[in-house]
């Protein structure tokens, strides 16, 4: 994480405990978590989105122009 | 990497030319958002109904309309109706005023504009709600503002879906393209220096093939993503950049049509620039009008979109710039790019080298370093340093092609992966589903994106805090302009507001007969008028008069009056070497 970078503090869960990292210094539990959390809050989503009418909201969609 | 050698040619300090002026870099900022009403069924669509229903919830000034002629032709009566009464359902809303070319002040691309407490503004552009965020010296302050905006944004859409009859949705997104070919944009706006303007368009060729080099390549960190091409682009299932389809030209003026990789629109926004009453301030600056990239909503996209283009920019200003680095056909090259999201293409340079966007990132990194190193930077853009090292981060992640840390940073990979689980949860779906292109526009919904989604779940990376958006929500930065015009636009009865724009105030007052008499503030200076500069005219028993008595301008008088409020007027001037700078009269 770059210096400029933070966590959301209000949101993100502790990495769990785990080896210290890779060969490169990476913490792999940290990045299966991080994984794991996408999916997770992937499938929610997409559930969510997927229950309505696709087709009906793409039509909608349309603008005319801009710049 | 490869060591790099010199540039090839530092203008200005090998023909004898004065050294070059700079200025800070400071930003502005304007997104059209995709705005539509479900359940609502119209002939020529829904997004003036839904940009006009948005644009009614915002608090600003001057009040509505104030100060154009009323037009009484059926789309501009519908168009005020729209916005006084709110909901309707005259089809005319979406039509052009009729009454145009003959004196109608309608204008399509900016309409009903009000100026917020904030500094910026929001107005109507082709039917799109348009969001200004105030100027900014900081790309820390441009992601916090920008997300500021978005969630005035978010509440004008509840308040007004609020109001709807049952049935009927105001959907706005956050982004810029709708899947069948309208593009619609998220500008940026450059203070550089009229020189610098006058180099990149009318003097030095190198310049802008740099400029456009950069920015082709840079969309590997600045897209949003999206399924599909438009545009008469060949076929692709994903790519990186909502806009790179819609480039046809290196260099143009237009946004709406034919659009060029780099806008050469020349709006001071600094006052006058011709006739007597020319603004010294217009004679020296300039503003660059960059319409070239994506809306991005992750943090670190949007930081690398601003604080790497205000240090190329410096790079430009100071002609250090390495002609080495032209592309041979850079509009061919970003749609190419874009189209492998893999980040295998290889575009050619001009000098017959073939390199990814990624390979062509890291050489202007290495270019860029250096010049940071010598100093360059100084003073014009705030943290140059981390902003070069959450680059090299990012382009180093982006070579390994680590797309679960990248995830956390770029919204076009983030995107990505949450359409590639749905594909993996939902087998039976393809790109050409129209579920996944859903997805694909619900990323940025304004109300429930999946981007919001994500970034709650501490699944993104954040650079600015909560209370820092929320600050910019009210709150006008305080080292620019716009925290004199959002003090100004405070302590105004709101009709006492005539008009307002970027460079000035007009303000109706009650004059010593019968009829009002006006008082302009000019804001010419964008780096000017600060809180420092400024804050001794906002006490808290000011009255509207009494500061206008300090600040504005008699119309026969030039902006600059008088060594009192010279400090409001005065540029952060940095002239020459780096090495050397002073900062008058400010510091």
């Amino acid at each position: 994480m770059n210096q400029l970078e933070r966590p959301n503090p209000e949101n993100q869960s502790s990495p769990a405990p785990g080896p210290a990292g890779g060969p490169d210094g990476t913490n792999l539990n940290a990045i299966r978590q991080t994984a794991a959390g996408m999916l997770a809050a992937a499938d929610d989503a997409i559930s969510r989105v997927l229950s309505g009418d696709s087709q009906a909201f793409n039509a909608a969609a349309r603008q005319e122009g801009g710049q | 990497m490869n060591p790099m050698p010199a540039p090839n040619c530092q203008a200005g300090s090998h023909n004898g030319d004065p050294p070059h002026p700079r200025l800070p870099k400071l930003c502005g900022a304007d997104f059209e958002l995709g705005n539509l009403v479900l359940g609502v069924d119209q002939p020529k669509g829904t997004c003036a109904l839904a940009s006009h229903l948005l644009l009614r919830e915002f608090v600003g000034l001057p009040l509505a309309l104030k100060g154009h002629s009323v037009c009484y032709c059926q789309a501009c009566t519908a168009r005020r109706r729209a916005l006084e009464d709110g909901y309707t359902s005259a089809e005319f809303l979406g039509e052009e005023c009729s009454m145009t070319k003959s004196g109608s002040d309608y204008n399509a691309q900016d309409w009903a504009r009000k100026f917020l407490n904030n500094g910026g503004c929001a107005y109507i552009d082709l039917d799109h709600l348009e969001l200004c965020i105030p100027e900014v010296l900081s790309a820390h302050d441009h992601v916090a503002a920008s997300h500021a905006m978005l969630r005035n944004a978010r509440a004008a859409l509840q308040t007004a879906n609020a109001r709807l009859p049952e049935g009927k949705k105001i959907v706005a997104l956050a982004n810029n393209s709708d899947g069948q070919g309208h593009s619609y944009g998220s500008h940026l706006n450059f203070l550089l220096t009229r020189r610098a303007w006058s180099d990149l368009f009318e003097r030095r060729l190198q310049h802008l093939l740099f400029l456009a080099a950069y920015q082709a390549s840079s969309i590997v960190f600045t897209g949003q993503g999206k399924i599909g091409a438009e545009n008469n682009r060949p076929p692709v299932h994903y790519q990186i950049s909502q806009r790179a389809d819609f480039f046809e030209v290196l260099l143009g003026s237009q946004t709406t049509w034919n659009r060029p990789l780099i806008n050469s629109r020349d709006e001071a926004l600094c006052g006058q620039w011709y006739g007597a009453n020319a603004s010294p301030d217009s004679a020296d600056k300039a503003r660059l009008h960059v319409i070239f990239y994506d809306q991005t909503l992750c943090h670190t996209a949007s930081l690398l979109k601003v604080g790497v283009m205000q240090i190329i920019l410096a790079m430009i200003e100071a002609g250090h710039v390495r002609t080495s680095l032209a592309m041979d056909d850079p509009v061919d090259a970003v749609w190419q790019w874009s189209h492998d999201p893999t980040l295998h293409r290889r575009a050619r340079l001009a000098d017959g080298r073939c390199l990814t966007a990624v390979e062509l990132q890291l050489i202007f990194w290495e270019e860029t370093q250096r010049f940071v190193a010598d100093g360059g930077c100084a003073d014009i853009v705030p943290d140059a340093p981390q902003i070069l090292q959450l680059w090299l981060d990012t382009l180093c992640e982006l070579r390994a092609r680590d797309f679960v840390a990248l995830a956390r940073r770029l919204d076009w990979v983030l995107k990505l992966q949450i359409l590639q689980r749905a594909r993996q949860q939902r087998p039976s779906l393809n790109w050409s589903s129209p579920e996944l292109k859903h997805l694909d526009f619900m990323y940025a919904s304004l109300e429930d994106g999946l981007y919001w989604n994500f970034e709650g779940g501490g699944l993104v990376n954040t650079l600015v805090t909560n209370e820092e958006i929320e600050h910019f929500r009210n709150e006008p930065p305080e080292d620019t302009r716009a925290w004199t015009r959002g003090m100004l636009l405070r302590l105004a009865e709101p009709q006492q507001v005539e008009r307002v724009d970027w460079d000035s105030i007009t303000f109706s007052l009650k004059g010593d007969h019968y009829w009002p008499r006006e008082s302009v503030v000019k804001l010419t200076n964008p780096i000017g008028f600060t809180r420092t500069a400024s804050q001794r005219v906002f006490q808290p028993s000011t009255t509207l008069e009494e500061a206008l008595a300090i600040l504005a301008t008699p119309p026969d008088k030039p902006a600059i009056l008088s060594p009192a409020n010279e400090a409001m007027h005065e540029p952060i001037r940095i002239e020459g070497d780096p090495h050397e700078s002073t900062r008058t009269p400010q510091s």
